[in-house]
């Protein structure tokens, strides 16, 4: 199991666009992802599932993979979303 | 009969011609059940939607122009993304094998689960999104109904029209461009839509909020439509026709030459060297900046790291942030802003540091703040000095009112710099330093304080705001507030003067810089770097390309000298028209 402490660093939050990046890029790995902000959890391959979390500017994301492949998502997902979403600096990675 | 209809502007432009009505079709969702015998069929016709639905999408992908399509091609991506949506597919598939559902009752009922999670979002872009499940849920039913009528592919121009519609999916819209579509007048649809968007780089003039629209018009009548004003002309006699047209095709030239802007060098026309720079405050914005033709960024804000979050920001956040803001750039000089927060926004982080002041703008903020407190500017000074390591990054200090605070800023750097050298850090010993100048006193004293520094940005706002003692958020004395003021053209004039004798370079950040208005003043004023929002900057660089210095710098200096705000504008208007 892996887990990401990020935040969301484009200024119109997580919209559709981002959304939907982050969701194909954790679609490409076999493992479950979770993303929760404050008091609400989406699976991280929906789409809608990550724009129903609201997440705003600067909001904290916990990102939780657990699957053969949870390294490698976490890595591309911060690679490959850097517009998006940066490691906070209190994560332990 | 003309006639004349209002709406919301949303994007840009004029168009001209016969109106085309596109009518909706609403299938009735009904709460139907199928037999256990079905289930498979209903399924097959599921997935056949959802097929079908990800065919049109992409074909409209394939009708975009080539160039410039970026933001269009992610918008329709996103729609693609959420076909294969796992909160959308599986519930549905659920309702039609589990409780045997139709698939448009499954729809139905999943569209509403999803409405309900949107409604309890409080930020407004995030809540518009439930416009794309509203439009995939729609783009599904329509597809379940029947196979859509294969566009035929014609040799000719297809016929041009005025689309009016209820409302309008963004793939729509880029469909019917293709089939003719030169405006759109819609009777829904709203500011932040992605349709909205799209209609905008695709330099599409579309009208929201048309009420009875659809009712009002039909195919007989002609339009013309105006995106900037939000008016629809119904059957317009010839004269107001003619008067559009030759409008229209002065804006198509313009925009033409504006373009054209972007490949030429920003040197006046006696051939001095100027710069287009962009006030940014994300990543994103850079790229965005340099489509828009400037040359760096001017201005990059640092607010947001501090914003809506309980703790401070570390070295290594904003060590990231600069080294990302350095790549983006591919070698175009970026300035950073450090840390000025004060306003009411929120910053949770800073305000146990901070003092409560009666007058925040007044209280003890930016420069003040990070010699108070130094453990809160550390982390950023030293994240920027092992930045500017990888590329030509400045650091711009705000709100110097005084020597002394650049002379204790300075010293502080030299500190920083001998740790991160005992530190063993990768850090350039030569990051160019540079202070706002916005406080009047820094610009009284520019003369003391060029010679310390490596450069130096007024920013007008600001500065204007302090000179004239008139707060630029209070609607009683935002008339008054004006740049013209001669008090503020002098306190240019003797900053930008103070850097030439000292050889340092000056910028100047604020709207003024982004008013292509004030261009050939500032320039008469001898000011050369102009940072601003990047969506003038093409406008402001061709203010530049036509302006001869010698022949305005006389009348720029004049204006220091007016007695008179009538005769301020007089001399203005003299210089812009020369």
């Amino acid at each position: 199991m892996k887990e990401l402490i990020v935040r969301v660093c484009n200024d119109r939050g997580l919209h559709a666009r981002p959304s939907a990046q982050f969701s194909s890029v954790a679609k490409k790995f076999d493992c479950r992802v979770t993303v929760t902000a404050s008091d609400r959890s989406a699976d991280g391959k929906s789409i809608m599932g990550l724009l129903t979390l609201a997440a705003t500017q600067n909001s904290r994301l916990v990102i939780c993979l657990v699957g053969p492949q949870a390294a490698e998502a976490a890595e591309a997902l911060l690679e490959q979303c850097s517009d998006t979403i940066c490691l906070d600096a209190k994560s332990d990675s | 009969m003309t006639l004349l209809m209002n709406g919301t502007g949303v994007s840009r432009g004029i168009a001209i011609g016969p109106v085309r009505l596109l009518h909706e079709i609403q299938p009735q969702a009904r709460r139907k059940k199928i037999l256990a015998s079905q289930k498979r069929a209903e399924l097959n016709r599921f997935r056949k939607a959802l097929s079908r639905s990800e065919e049109e999408l992409s074909t409209a992908k394939e009708q975009l122009p080539t160039s410039g399509s970026g933001t269009v091609i992610s918008i329709l991506d996103s729609n693609i993304a959420m076909l294969h949506d796992p909160a959308l597919v599986e519930p549905i598939e659920n309702y039609i094998s589990e409780h045997l559902y139709s698939c448009e009752w499954a729809l139905a009922v999943q569209r509403d689960e999803l409405f309900q999670m949107f409604d309890a979002i409080t930020d407004p872009y995030l809540r518009q999104r439930s416009l794309d499940v509203e439009e995939t849920i729609a783009r599904l039913l329509k597809h379940l109904k029947r196979r859509p009528a294969k566009q035929k592919k014609t040799t000719q121009s297809p016929q041009k029209f005025v689309l009016v519609s209820k409302n309008l999916a963004p793939s729509d819209l880029i469909q019917q461009q293709h089939a003719g579509l030169i405006g759109a007048v819609t009777q829904g649809g709203s500011q932040l839509s992605h349709t909205t968007i799209i209609a905008k780089s695709l330099n599409i003039p579309l009208i929201v909020h048309a009420r009875h629209a659809m009712t009002l018009l039909d195919e007989s009548d002609k339009l013309i439509i105006d995106g900037a004003q939000g008016t629809v002309i119904v059957n317009a006699d010839a004269a107001t026709t003619r008067s559009f047209k030759s409008q229209q095709s002065s804006a198509r030239k313009a925009r033409k030459q504006l373009d054209s802007l972007k490949a030429r060098a920003t040197r006046t026309r006696d051939k001095q060297q100027a710069h287009v720079l962009a006030n940014c405050s994300e990543p994103a914005d850079i790229s965005k900046a340099k489509r828009l033709g400037t040359e760096g960024v001017g201005l990059y804000r640092t607010e947001s790291l501090y914003l809506n979050r309980d703790e401070l920001p570390d070295e290594t956040e904003h060590f990231k942030l600069y080294r990302k803001l350095i790549t983006k750039l591919k070698g175009d000089p970026l300035v950073v802003r450090t840390m000025d927060v004060w306003s009411s926004r929120r910053a949770p982080g800073l305000e146990q540091h901070v003092p409560m002041s009666r007058q925040p703008a007044l209280g003890l903020r930016a420069i003040r703040l990070c010699l108070r407190h130094p453990e809160l500017f550390l982390p950023q000074l030293r994240a920027l000095l092992r930045a500017a390591h990888y590329g030509p990054l400045s650091m711009l200090v705000p709100m110097v009112a005084n020597v002394q605070e650049v002379r204790d800023l300075l010293q502080m750097v030299d500190v920083t710099k001998a740790h991160l050298q005992r530190q063993r850090f990768a850090y350039n010993p030569n990051m160019p330093i540079g202070v706002m100048v916005e406080v009047p006193s820094a610009a009284i004293s520019a003369r003391l304080i060029a010679p310390l520094v490596d450069f130096m940005a007024i920013g007008s706002n600001d500065l204007t705001q302090y000179t004239l003692a008139m707060d630029r958020d209070d609607e009683n004395v935002q008339p008054l507030l004006d740049p013209l003021n001669p008090a503020i053209l002098h306190l240019i004039r003797e900053t930008v003067k103070a850097c030439d004798q000292h050889d340092v370079p000056v910028s100047l950040c604020g709207e003024m810089a982004g008013d292509p208005l004030y261009t050939r003043l500032l320039l008469g004023l001898g000011l050369r770097q102009f940072s601003m929002h990047p969506s003038s900057a093409l406008e402001v660089k061709r203010q530049i390309i036509s302006t001869d210095v010698g022949k305005i710098e006389k009348i720029a200096r004049a204006m220091i000298r007016a007695n008179s705000p009538l005769r301020s504008q007089r001399l203005l208007e003299r210089i812009n028209s020369v």
